[in-house]
């Protein structure tokens, strides 16, 4: 719920600056071009949050199209945590990669700024054993095992929209709404991973969630009006 | 169109102080393991049964599952540790035994609620004092059904 009003809160704030920044007289502007080379600080605060993950992931957007961006990032997660009923431990990596289409057609002189929606694919790979687990029964003994380590492979699509802006020159920030759909993952019935790199809750085949980034562009052409 | 400096920041601190994912307790369901049965008389098979002042209790096992109670179903639970449970039902000095035979595969239920396992009846057996018969009805223990497995019926 507080992840749905944020949602909304962020939206509205953004809609209500981008009508305003609508009203300022534009020239024709073509904006820079390049690749950036960021960092998606989602690891680190879901870290900050919850000490049994750790992971980051490193990205870059280059220009392909006057509106159109390749997004490849790659990162990792693991996540170790000892509850009562059993004790898991997973370390994985991702990539993603796909296309970024901006909306922002008519941009004001100066401005790089974009509104993106994507299409990305993932992939996480990981490795994940639980090295105790209890069942009780309540009346006979209850039983104690593990479940040695087992690789999982996770295949998913993902649908992303948010918008990114260039805060200082060639250095944008952007937050991104993701909706991730999986569409394979082997080893099933074994032991569903807590935690995909990069995808989410394993226990869901659908997942939502954001994302903040901060990217440095290097320009191979510079942004001008035309 | 330019977006404004301030609300990509603020959008940003948002996503920093209010932590990310919804986490829902799981409801996890419990005495999942347990063979359902029910009583029957033998001579109208469509009428329920009830046992007065029973004692249940496993083979060989003090503890007792149910106490001098009025029952009209027991609910059974299996062991983990062998692949016959074995139980014995206590009626105004009169004892008879029921023999689980089960085979079990494990489950992950989800990572809240961690494992457990489900169990496959392969054969009931019973002493024949005052139950007349047993019919395995359904075979499958299985977390989240709620199915009666066997019915007893008495004399």
């Amino acid at each position: 719920m507080l992840k749905m009003l944020r949602y909304i809160f962020i939206s509205l704030s953004l809609g209500a600056g981008i009508v305003a920044g609508a009203q300022v007289q534009k020239e024709k502007w073509q904006p820079s071009k390049g690749f950036t080379l960021g960092v998606n600080v989602a690891g680190p605060v879901n870290k900050a949050f919850d000490k049994s993950r750790s992971g980051i992931s490193f990205l870059s957007r280059m220009s392909v199209k006057d509106q159109m961006m390749f997004l490849a990032e790659a990162g990792y997660e693991n996540v170790s945590f000892s509850k009562k009923r059993y004790h898991y431990t997973s370390n994985g990596t991702f990539l993603k990669a796909g296309l970024e289409y901006d909306v922002f057609k008519e941009k004001e002189a100066g401005s790089n700024d974009n509104l993106l929606f994507g299409l990305h694919y993932g992939y996480a790979l990981q490795e994940q054993s639980a090295s105790y687990f209890i069942i009780e029964n309540g009346y006979w003994d209850d039983y104690t095992g593990s479940i040695g380590t087992n690789t999982v492979n996770t295949h998913w699509i993902e649908l992303t929209g948010g918008p990114r802006m260039e805060l200082f020159k060639n250095f944008y920030i952007a937050w991104t709404f993701h909706i991730k759909v999986a569409i394979y993952r082997d080893n099933p019935n074994i032991l569903a991973p807590y935690l995909i790199p990069g995808f989410g809750n394993g226990d869901n085949r659908l997942n939502a969630g954001f994302s903040y980034t901060m990217e440095y562009l290097i320009p191979w052409k510079k942004g001008k009006t035309k | 169109m330019r977006i404004k400096p301030l609300l990509l920041i603020v959008a940003g601190f948002i996503y920093l102080m209010v932590p990310g994912g919804c986490n829902q307790d799981e409801l996890c369901l419990s005495n999942q393991h347990a063979l359902q049965t029910g009583f029957y008389s033998a001579f109208n098979v469509k009428r329920d049964s009830v046992l007065k002042n029973t004692d249940v209790y496993g083979l060989d096992f003090n503890n007792l599952i149910y106490e001098n109670q009025d029952i009209s179903k027991m609910f059974l639970p299996l062991s983990f540790q062998d692949d016959t449970s074995v139980f014995v039902i206590s009626n105004n000095s009169l004892f008879d035994t029921i023999w689980v035979v089960h085979s079990k595969e494990l489950l992950f239920i989800s990572r809240e609620c961690g494992f457990t396992f489900d169990f496959t009846i392969d054969t009931v057996l019973y002493t024949k004092t005052f139950v007349d018969s047993v019919a395995l009805f359904y075979p499958k223990v299985i977390y989240g059904e709620n199915v009666e497995n066997v019915k007893i019926y008495l004399y």
